[in-house]
């Protein structure tokens, strides 16, 4: 067995790419054991995936259907079971974990933590079946919530035009697929399609098992080796991220609904790979209330309530977004391009590059005072193979200079550009 | 300083210093060991339903335009010299505000330079400067923000079940107002509001975490400035018994319909705290998640894990809820009703309850848990005339027969759905 002891990351590999980490932090009050599979973005695959934590967290053996389970979990002081499924550049996560407040806090003396993380293995590795798959009732159940939740990312237009915008930003690599999969896709899905992605995941999928709070974690070390010492492992995935190639051509793309609001997102592709650098450059560009993009499109222009833009280091992408009035799309388009010309021109000031630095190192910090910011921050740098504490991040930008981030200004070209904007028609007839 | 007060909680182990500063400002400060951020809330108890109002100065009440604190807010954050988050870009803080039904707080988190962020805060907050030109750039800016919340079904599902509990409450309008209102909005009357509210006897200022509190005061002595008592005094309009409409609908592109069912208690129900408390024990033990209702409906597909209900309540509203999305919300009304009817002739579960007694404790300790929850509970508790840990102590003590008096009371056929639909 491989330890890594990382300052307060203690990291181990408990059996075939199975990883237990910890990290112990006494001011904490709860205890998070997040279980994440990790599995290459595929969309034969993906919709099926994607309903696997949806039947694991409704009902196991011990507590056979959603009341039973949902008693257990409000008795052990509003112990919270969830799921979520999602992506890190090309690689879809799979997450379900559960958040105890601690046994200190117990009325009757119960074990808190420990008879959490039973609960957790047992929807993990104790599922209720017949005839060799899932139940088809619960499938069935799960199977509609999960299209629904797919036909909700419509509710919210930001989150809607971030995905279609990384759809066709990412076209034919694996991150362009919905990790939630596709409502199509689901339909598909089977009792026992579904239990074959299951047991797929547990037998390949890289696992990652996090745990942060004010525990030490040992029994949920020993009850989580034991229940995957039973699981059999081959061919486990590795899962790495590629950039993906620049479009020859930007590639235009407008979809009409009836809004208020049009939104904007501009997706570009870094050629260089010096990500610390991209990131200090989006964050001056657009990663603040003081950023190029907030001081010029918003404050100075008041075209936007929101403007601001995104890095994403797997993928080496950055993304641009805002919502405008229809007839100022192309204003703010070309004020959007223009600030980001300025940064390849070297158009900032050493304040903005000291503010950005502040900025970032405040973000930063912040990270270690939640237990899902310090599992987001641990899983996303373990996934990129570069496991660094916030503060040796911090250290990384602040040493980033101007030339380099000129260099990875420089670096950046637009690939895609996607707008959500108004019918021309009338909006009569909205309200009964 | 004589009037420092303790409180202190022996259940979770807590305690935060409390006093009333010269100035006229309410001060909460909660050191926490351990921690590397500290959040700060400058807080005016000041929010959208404050649009009537007078001082003792004034001869009458006078009616402001809709989102005009919120408008406040927005312009505040801009000095004569310089705008805050330019002096925050110095520090490196996380600033921010927002204004809601019942307040409006100014924050910001920091892992370093406490002191110079608290400056900024109390400096630009006392400070306002407002021209005909900068009112007017902030519209197009506030425009785009109510149209981008008007696109959202989940925004006008709740907005639309509000205007139909409601004859009279200002509750009921958009908090940022709407694009016609906040056109009648000027310096003048951003002034008058800001004099009426921004006065430091109407204000909390409250800190949680990384911070030396003795650093704190010193700050707050040296830059609060004493504030005469205006005698400040608003109305909420008397409100009919009876909700005004039984169902609204609303078309918007989207996915599974939108739905929310709201209860209408009487005005003074949000006055009495423990209500909050009890009312939620009564909806969780009733229709939550370990619910038979739930099961039924979610087993039966009525209902999807979206499903939940809550309390609405501040400054002089209070509502139950259920919501969630469905293709029947008609069904689901029903069947929300005639649980509770049920109930109500065969009993709440004993069994059931004592599960959500834990939970509603569990979830309680969860809102000491980070610098943040503390500071916001420190100042929702000091405009609500309780301290932060009235909660717990009240869901420690709740009894089935405390919730079965609240089912009594509970009449379900003055409520209303709003169905938002594609």
């Amino acid at each position: 067995m491989k330890t890594l002891n990382f300052l307060g990351l203690n990291r181990k590999e408990i059996a075939s790419g199975i990883y237990f980490s910890k990290i112990t932090d006494a001011r904490f009050k709860h205890n998070r054991v997040s279980f994440c599979l990790l599995t290459r973005l595929d969309e034969n695959a993906a919709s099926a995936n994607a309903v696997v934590p949806k039947i694991l967290t409704n009902s196991c053996r011990d507590y056979p259907d959603l009341r039973a389970l949902n008693k257990r979990l409000s008795s052990l002081y509003a112990a919270r079971l969830s799921e979520s499924v999602g992506n890190l550049g090309d690689t879809q996560y799979i997450d379900i974990s559960i958040k105890t407040a601690d046994d200190r806090y117990a009325l009757e003396g119960e074990s808190i933590l420990s008879e959490g993380i039973d609960i957790l293995a047992g929807c993990l590795l104790e599922p209720l079946t017949e005839n060799g798959a899932f139940k088809e009732s619960v499938t069935e159940n799960e199977k509609r919530s999960q299209i629904d939740q797919i036909e909700a990312e419509l509710n919210e237009k930001r989150v809607y035009v971030i995905k279609r915008t990384l759809e066709l930003l990412c076209a034919g690599e694996p991150a362009a697929v919905p990790p939630n999969g596709t409502v199509e896709g689901v339909k598909k899905v089977t009792p026992l399609t579904a239990f074959a992605a299951y047991k797929k995941l547990l037998e390949s999928a890289r696992i990652e098992i996090i745990c942060v709070g004010c525990n030490d974690f040992s029994v949920a070390e020993t009850t989580l080796t034991r229940a995957v010492s039973r699981l059999k492992r081959n061919n486990t995935e590795d899962c790495v991220s590629k950039p993906g190639a620049l479009k020859p051509e930007t590639l235009y793309r407008e979809e009409k609904m009836n809004v208020n609001q049009s939104k904007m997102a501009l997706g570009f592709k870094a050629a260089g790979d010096d990500v610390d650098a991209l990131a200090v450059m989006t964050k001056i560009y657009g990663g603040s209330a003081t950023s190029k993009l907030f001081e010029n499109v918003r404050e100075k222009m008041s075209l936007c309530y929101y403007c601001l833009a995104k890095f994403d280091a797997n993928k080496r992408i950055m993304l641009a977004e805002c919502g405008v009035e229809s007839g100022d799309i192309e204003k703010a388009r070309k004020e959007i391009l223009a600030q980001l010309d300025l940064m390849k021109t070297g158009g900032f000031t050493d304040e903005e590059m000291s503010h950005a630095g502040l900025s970032l190192q405040n973000d930063l910090k912040t990270v270690g005072d939640s237990l899902s910011g310090m599992a987001k921050w641990y899983l996303g740098h373990i996934y990129m193979r570069d496991v660094v504490t916030p503060e040796q991040a911090i250290a990384r930008y602040l040493a980033v200079t101007r030339e380099r981030i000129i260099k990875a200004a420089e670096s950046v070209s637009l690939d895609t550009v996607y707008v959500l904007t108004e019918r021309d028609t009338d909006r009569k007839g909205r309200r009964k | 300083m004589t009037n420092k007060e303790i409180i202190r909680n022996e259940r979770v182990n807590e305690q935060y210093v409390r006093l009333k500063h010269p100035s006229g400002c309410t001060v909460c400060l909660c050191p926490m060991e351990g921690f590397s951020s500290a959040y700060a809330l400058f807080g005016a108890k000041y929010g959208s339903v404050d649009d009537t109002f007078k001082t003792k100065a004034d001869a009458d009440f006078v009616t402001v335009p809709s989102g005009i604190a919120h408008y406040l807010e927005h312009k505040l954050f801009e000095n004569e010299d310089c705008d805050a988050f330019r002096l925050y870009a110095k520090t490196g803080a996380g600033a921010n505000a927002y204004t809601s039904f019942d307040k409006t707080a100014y924050l910001f988190s920091c892992s370093q330079k406490f002191a110079e962020n608290l400056e900024i805060l109390l400096k630009f907050v006392q400070e306002p400067y407002f021209t005909d030109a900068t009112v007017q750039k902030e519209r197009g800016i506030i425009s785009q923000e109510i149209k981008m919340y008007d696109d959202e079904p989940g925004w006008r599902v709740f907005f639309n079940s509000l205007e139909a509990v409601y004859y009279n409450n200002p509750v009921k309008i958009n908090i940022a107002g709407t694009v016609e209102s906040i056109a009648k909005i000027d310096k003048d009357l951003l002034y008058r509001c800001y004099n009426s509210f921004y006065n430091l006897n109407n204000m909390v200022l409250s800190i949680a975490g990384n911070f030396d509190a003795d650093e704190a005061l010193e700050i707050c002595d040296r830059l609060l400035k004493p504030s005469p008592d205006l005698g400040l005094s608003t109305v909420i309009p008397e409100e009919p018994r009876g909700v005004k409409e039984k169902m609204v609908r609303e078309k918007l592109p989207g996915g599974v319909p939108l739905f929310q069912i709201a209860f209408k208690f009487p005005n003074g129900h949000a006055a009495v705290r423990e209500n909050y408390v009890h009312y939620n024990a009564l909806l969780e033990t009733a229709l939550g998640k370990g619910s038979k209702f739930y099961l039924d409906a979610y087993e039966s597909g009525l209902i999807n894990e979206t499903f939940g209900v809550s309390v609405f309540s501040g400054r002089g509203f209070f509502l139950c809820v259920a919501d969630g999305e469905t293709r029947e919300p008609e069904r689901v009304f029903e069947a929300v009703k005639s649980e509770i009817k049920r109930l109500k002739k065969a009993g709440l579960p004993e069994d059931d309850f004592n599960g959500i007694k834990k939970k509603t404790y569990g979830e309680l300790i969860g809102s000491f848990a980070s610098a943040k929850a503390v500071a916001s509970n420190m100042m929702d508790a000091e405009f609500e005339n309780t301290d932060m840990f009235s909660d717990i102590e009240t869901a420690a003590g709740v009894t089935l027969d405390d919730i079965t008096a609240k089912l009594a009371e509970f009449d379900e056929e003055n409520s209303c759905i709003s169905i938002v639909e594609s």
